[in-house]
């Protein structure tokens, strides 16, 4: 990982211009949205069920179009970039769905990782070996099927595939649903640590306590829009902020 | 009886490797895009009159007509999916979609070698010498053990490729989790082209094994080894490549043990009953791990 | 739920069966039924009218057949490739009843329609299974039926050579039963759309486990439609056994009969009542035209006719056309 001097440690790294996504017609799961997400910076994106937060992910992923606005990366354009360059372009997205090849080992799903730098067999290797050992769950693993992993485990190994060819952007959805309370902290822990590293971090997550704990700057969405933002000292002293808060986890049982 | 039971044995491993090449290419298509290739016998049948042209017409050895019947074949798969395959990936479903579109291609396939090669069932009229080799009390045809010399060349060749190099995990990958392709960076249309292509030449090439194995084919055989693939599929576990060979060699030993005890018309019978009979007690077929498919 | 997620669900649901069996009104359906009504009229007095009686009969064939197999297939969604079975037992169990047992041409259909529901009930636990699975074991079935059917003894099913009727000498009886059971399965079809049954239906087919939850007995409500559509294919079968008096097990079973069905139904659009109705109408004429016209290249056109529809209208005639033109919901359903 390059370190990062002070001065361009909050740069912009993606945003958001106003955008509006739809799945259907004229139901609009987004709409107008602008969200910046910076280097060295965790941001946090929460809100009640149906608010769209995993959609900011999936539209950045290309997984939907925008109807209208634009997606920047670096400043330049996402419109019409295949989803599949998306990796190349140094951003990782761990989805909240299971994304592992859990008929394959430990070690081929890395390995299919580094599919944009697969000609390059010596970096391939370097990086795989640099891997197992940073993440030593994974390396004693190597060999077993994912799908003989525990939740927890196979979290882990997401989240290390996402990391092989660094990358600037990391996308993270529910990283900490169903799994162990242990493994949660953890995933936490490495959250902090990676934004710490220089990377942005955007961290969609159902559970706001943590997810504010972690975060530098969050967004709130409500029915794909945004209705606050701010850093995450300052809407915890918000009282709005905390009954609006209150409400959700009511709503969603938890 | 007691010369039989080997002969019936050497028969069906070499059954059971063409009957696992005829679901591994479609499991390939089929696991991967959820696209069931209808025509996946013709193009097998296409194979064998490959052969049967290069044999008859041109003099060549059979073996000859293994990289032709790939290319030729592995073309056409490119073609039909460029035309096809991204419609119908993205339609609403898939498999439906695929089955009719395909039933299309099966009928155009079976009409162009109805047009070229007459409807009459065919045979290659290439003659190895010696015709059949003698040994152990055995009396193989020199074709027969041609095929199985092919066969078992091949099949560590296929294996390697799908399990030790990067596109066959890539591959096997698509089976188990294809959303999860993207993520990874692979682009997922030129990976169905290859493994279009891939699938169609590999059919292509059991062709030129049925031509040297049975007696005779014809342009209208292609629905029966269209069946057979899915069955094998089935049976072994959808989307295992190795379930394939397994399920091929378990239809192939059925069918034959059977044909030799009870009769020539009872082989099928048991084969489709030992199938029914796996998918009731396991669901996801012989190596099939359902909870490992996304 | 939100207002946003649940509009969002119900979209996804988006049907054109669903929204027509809400949407249709009394006048659509009055012309409908007016429409069905001539049409038959028209079937009626074919025999006194044209001579080639043979195109009608196999034409009003594959309509019953589109419209039975589109029971499972549209509303279930199940792909029965094994599909004849329930035909070839229909045909065997009518022509043995009447050429064996002397039993009188009513009462044999009667027998057919019978054995299609004794093997529906018997090949039930198959629907345990989902997608291909259920597809191949359907199709190992009836290729077994007829292994089974050809080994018998020739006294109790013909063996391999079949069964020649010489008891019925006119085919315009078959004929008009035919007639009716074309009817009866179309208005079944109709029925089903318009009664809250086919509703529950179509929930079980978009999401069984949602279905399941809202109080809809799943498993029954599935194993009588597969009984249904059965019960019609193997009367069909019986028919068509009389018509043509002269059956074999190759013919009886022939996988193509499962596949022009429900590729007669698929193309014309399944899901909805009209579409195997037009699917099956619209391809039997093709079909005849096609072998006049083409006597070399017939096989290779209609491949290539299937095709291309498949690719050009992937939901069918009326699947096609209401997504494209969500107005005419209210006549086309």
């Amino acid at each position: 990982m390059t370190e990062l001097s002070s001065d361009n440690v909050k740069a912009v790294v993606a945003e958001f211009c106003d955008v509006s996504a739809a799945y259907f017609g004229d139901i609009h799961v987004l709409r107008n949205l602008s969200l910046v997400f910076r280097s060295g910076t965790v941001t946090g994106i929460i809100g009640p069920n149906g608010a769209g937060k995993s959609t900011v992910l999936k539209t950045f992923m290309g997984a939907l179009k925008p109807r209208s606005g634009d997606i920047r990366l670096y400043g330049k354009s996402l419109a019409g970039v295949p989803n599949h360059v998306l990796a190349l372009m140094g951003v990782a997205y761990v989805p909240q769905n299971r994304s592992l090849f859990l008929g394959l080992s430990v070690e081929d799903n890395l390995l299919l990782g580094c599919w944009p730098i697969r000609h390059d067999r010596v970096r391939t290797r370097r990086i795989l070996d640099r891997t197992l050992t940073e993440f030593p769950m994974l390396g004693a693993a190597r060999r077993n099927l994912a799908g003989s992993l525990s939740g927890g485990q196979r979290r882990f190994l997401e989240i290390a595939r996402a990391l092989l060819l660094d990358p600037k952007i990391i996308l993270l959805d529910e990283p900490t649903a169903m799994i162990a309370p242990k493994f949660a902290a953890d995933v936490y822990e490495k959250i902090s640590a990676l934004a710490a590293e220089g990377l942005a971090v955007v961290l969609v997550d159902q559970n706001i306590k943590p997810c504010i704990e972690v975060s530098n700057y969050i967004y709130v969405l409500e029915l794909g829009q945004k209705t606050t933002e701010g850093t995450a000292d300052f809407l915890q002293s918000d009282d709005k902020m905390r009954e609006e808060i209150g409400r959700w986890l009511e709503v969603s049982g938890g | 009886m007691a010369t039989l039971v080997p002969n019936i044995i050497l028969n069906a491993a070499i059954l059971g490797v063409i009957y696992g090449f005829l679901g591994l290419s479609l499991t390939i298509v089929y696991g991967g895009m959820r696209i069931a290739n209808l025509a996946h016998g013709d193009i097998v049948v296409a194979g064998s009159f490959i052969t049967y042209a290069l044999t008859a017409k041109f003099g060549y050895s059979p073996i000859a007509a293994l990289p032709v019947a790939f290319t030729y074949l592995s073309v056409l798969g490119y073609g039909l999916y460029r035309i096809a395959g991204k419609r119908l990936q993205n339609s609403r479903e898939p498999e439906l979609a695929s089955f009719l579109f395909f039933y299309g291609v099966s009928l155009m396939i079976s009409a162009s070698l109805l047009f070229v090669f007459d409807a009459d069932a065919r045979a290659i009229s290439f003659q190895f010498r010696p015709l059949s080799f003698q040994f152990l009390g055995l009396r193989v045809p020199h074709a027969r053990l041609v095929a199985a010399g092919v066969a078992l060349a091949l099949v560590p060749v296929i294996f390697w490729a799908l399990y030790q190099t990067i596109y066959g995990k890539a591959l096997r990958g698509a089976i188990m989790n294809r959303d999860a392709l993207r993520i990874v960076g692979i682009d997922i249309d030129r990976l169905s082209l290859f493994a279009f292509s891939i699938s169609f030449g590999l059919a292509g090439m059991t062709g030129v094994l049925i031509a040297l194995v049975f007696p005779a084919f014809s342009p209208f055989s292609g629905m029966d080894y269209t069946i057979l693939g899915f069955v094998v599929i089935v049976l072994g576990g959808l989307g295992s490549p190795l379930g394939a060979l397994a399920g091929g060699m378990v239809f192939a030993l059925t069918e034959q043990l059977t044909t030799l005890y009870l009769g020539q018309s009872t082989g099928l019978i048991a084969g489709f009953l030992v199938l029914v009979a796996v998918i009731v007690v396991r669901p996801a077929g012989l190596m099939g791990q359902v909870e490992w498919r996304a | 739920m939100t207002e946003l997620s649940q509009a969002t669900a119900q979209n996804t649901r988006k049907d054109a069966y669903q929204s027509a069996s809400s949407r249709l009104t009394r006048s659509s359906l009055l012309i409908w039924n007016a429409t069905l009504a001539v049409m038959f009229a028209v079937a009626a007095a074919i025999p006194w009218a044209s001579n080639g009686l043979s195109f009608w009969f196999y034409l009003l064939q594959w309509v019953t057949l589109a419209t039975a197999v589109n029971l499972v297939a549209g509303l279930v969604g199940y792909l029965p490739f094994g599909f004849v079975a329930f035909f070839g037992i229909g045909s065997y169990a009518a022509a043995v009843l009447t050429q064996f047992h002397g039993v009188l041409a009513g009462w044999s259909i009667c027998g057919a329609a019978m054995a299609g529901t004794v093997l529906a009930l018997l090949f039930a636990p198959t629907m345990r299974l989902s997608g291909v699975f259920f597809s191949i074991v359907s199709l190992s079935l009836s290729i077994v039926l007829k292994s089974l059917v050809s080994i018998l003894p020739e006294h109790v099913a013909g063996g391999s050579s079949g069964v020649t009727i010489t008891a019925i000498k006119d085919p315009s009886l078959a004929y008009y039963l035919m007639v009716a059971l074309c009817l009866v399965s179309l208005s079944i079809a109709t029925l089903i759309a318009v009664t809250p049954y086919g509703l529950r239906l179509k929930a079980i087919r978009d999401d069984a486990g949602a279905a399941a939850m809202i109080g809809i007995d799943v498993t029954r409500l599935r194993l009588s439609v597969w009984l249904l559509s059965a019960t019609i294919a193997s009367t069909c079968g019986g028919i068509e056994a009389l018509y043509s008096s002269v059956i074999d097990p190759s013919a009886s079973f022939n996988m193509l009969i499962s596949a022009k069905a429900i590729i007669y139904a698929a193309l014309g659009g399944l899901g909805t009542v009209m579409g195997p109705l037009l699917g099956a109408l619209l391809m039997s004429v093709v079909d005849e035209l096609i072998w006049a016209r083409f006597p070399v290249a017939n096989l290779f056109i209609l491949g290539a006719l299937i095709s291309l529809t498949v690719l050009a209208m992937p939901k069918g005639l009326i699947g096609s056309l209401l997504d494209r033109h969500p107005r005419f919901r209210r006549w086309l359903f």
